[in-house]
């Protein structure tokens, strides 16, 4: 039985969390920790928010600024102009340094990208939470980490340890053996 | 011998050191105690910090930077006043150096900060104010590493000191002699990365 499931697909999907509002944060300390949104160009609307944000506005994305500027005014949230410069260059790192955890790395988007885990044979909830704090404490960028047998699965998983604390961080749906 | 008038060494300390400069007397009410001695308190704490500020100025590093590859003499060049300089044909050198190479070990976890210009709390150790500085994320800091840290909300860069329980922000100005800072429960201090190498305009 271990055989066979060793031989199946793994794919590892890593995922930023808060991208945008996360990098800002990462060169302003006084940011950390802080409710804060990110514009899209000429600040027309919400395009990132930290975590703190997301808590205390009714914010979907790409909802227009105008409608929550006086509310999030208020609330002391800090709204910041994007920077693609800073995010080119912070998802480079965060890229670079993912393709030490796999031979094949599949860049998705600014902020995601696919491993293949096929054939690696180790714990994935500790291979997982591996690749979370070196991308943590190289780039400073927090992220989530998701295993699926499928690139789908592997969203999914990403998914459930974005939105499920227990998780800390990093979902192996490998392991559940009635999915598979 | 003479008797009476003032004698070397005797009274206060004209520097007083948790303050950092010379210092007078006066009498004030007791009303306003409270007020002085906060302000006062204050005054050495922002004293402690900003004393290093370098602005976080990010000047992104190349991922992949472009190689300038120039040749390394390996001839020594003597600073002393012996001799001048080695023959730059000794031996036809070949071998070449990027300094991309040598000062970016690990580019993912590479950051450049710049030091504050009129910084000088870390002169002994060779970060000159204005001067630039290559920080590792990826290495993990020990005691002796000079550091990027964040004090409450503040970028540092100091000497760290672990010995026990005792962790402490160091600077290195033995002229100037500024007051370390140390953790105690509910000071904010993180740190962010160890400085590899040190870049000033001679």
């Amino acid at each position: 039985m271990r055989s066979t499931l060793s031989k199946k697909q793994v794919y590892a999907l890593a995922d930023v969390n808060s991208m945008y509002a996360s990098c800002e944060q990462v060169f302003n300390p006084k940011l950390r920790g802080k409710p804060i949104v990110v514009l899209s160009n000429n600040d027309g609307c919400i395009i990132a928010q930290s975590k703190e944000a997301k808590a205390i506005l009714d914010i979907y994305m790409c909802r227009p600024w105008f409608e929550l500027e006086k509310e999030a005014a208020k609330l002391g949230v800090i709204a910041m102009s994007s920077n693609y410069e800073l995010y080119a260059d912070m998802s480079n790192r965060f890229m670079d340094t993912l393709r030490q955890f796999s031979p094949r790395v599949e860049v998705y988007s600014i902020d995601e990208s696919f491993l293949d885990m096929t054939g690696i044979n180790k714990d994935l909830n500790v291979y997982g939470q591996t690749i979370k704090n070196t991308v943590k404490q190289w780039t400073g960028l927090p992220i989530c980490v998701g295993f699926g047998h499928s690139k789908t699965l592997a969203k999914l998983a990403n998914h459930c340890a974005k939105k499920q604390l227990i998780f800390n961080g990093v979902c192996d749906l490998t392991s559940i053996t009635s999915i598979t | 011998m003479s008797h009476g008038g003032k004698r070397p060494g005797a009274g206060r300390e004209s520097i007083n050191s948790s303050l950092g400069e010379p210092t007078f007397l006066a009498r004030m009410p007791i009303s306003i105690k409270p007020k002085v001695v906060t302000f006062l308190d204050e005054f050495k704490r922002r004293r402690a910090l900003s004393i290093t500020q370098p602005q976080s100025v990010l000047i992104a590093a190349a991922i992949h930077p472009p190689l300038l590859e120039l040749p390394l003499y390996i001839g020594k060049v003597s600073a002393g006043r012996t001799t001048g300089f080695a023959s730059p044909a000794q031996d036809y050198e070949q071998e070449r150096l990027d300094l991309n190479k040598k000062m970016v070990t690990n580019a993912p976890a590479t950051f450049f900060y710049t030091v504050g210009k009129s910084d000088d709390s870390m002169i002994d150790d060779g970060i000159m104010p204005g001067g630039l500085l290559v920080v590792d994320r990826s290495i993990t800091a020990k005691s002796g590493k000079n550091v990027i840290a964040i004090v409450d909300g503040e970028y540092v860069v100091k000497r760290l000191y672990k010995r026990n329980d005792v962790i402490e922000l160091r600077s290195m100005n033995k002229e100037r002699n500024y007051p370390p800072i140390r953790y105690k429960e509910g000071l904010e201090l993180l740190i962010e990365g160890v400085a590899t190498y040190a870049v000033n305009a001679l």
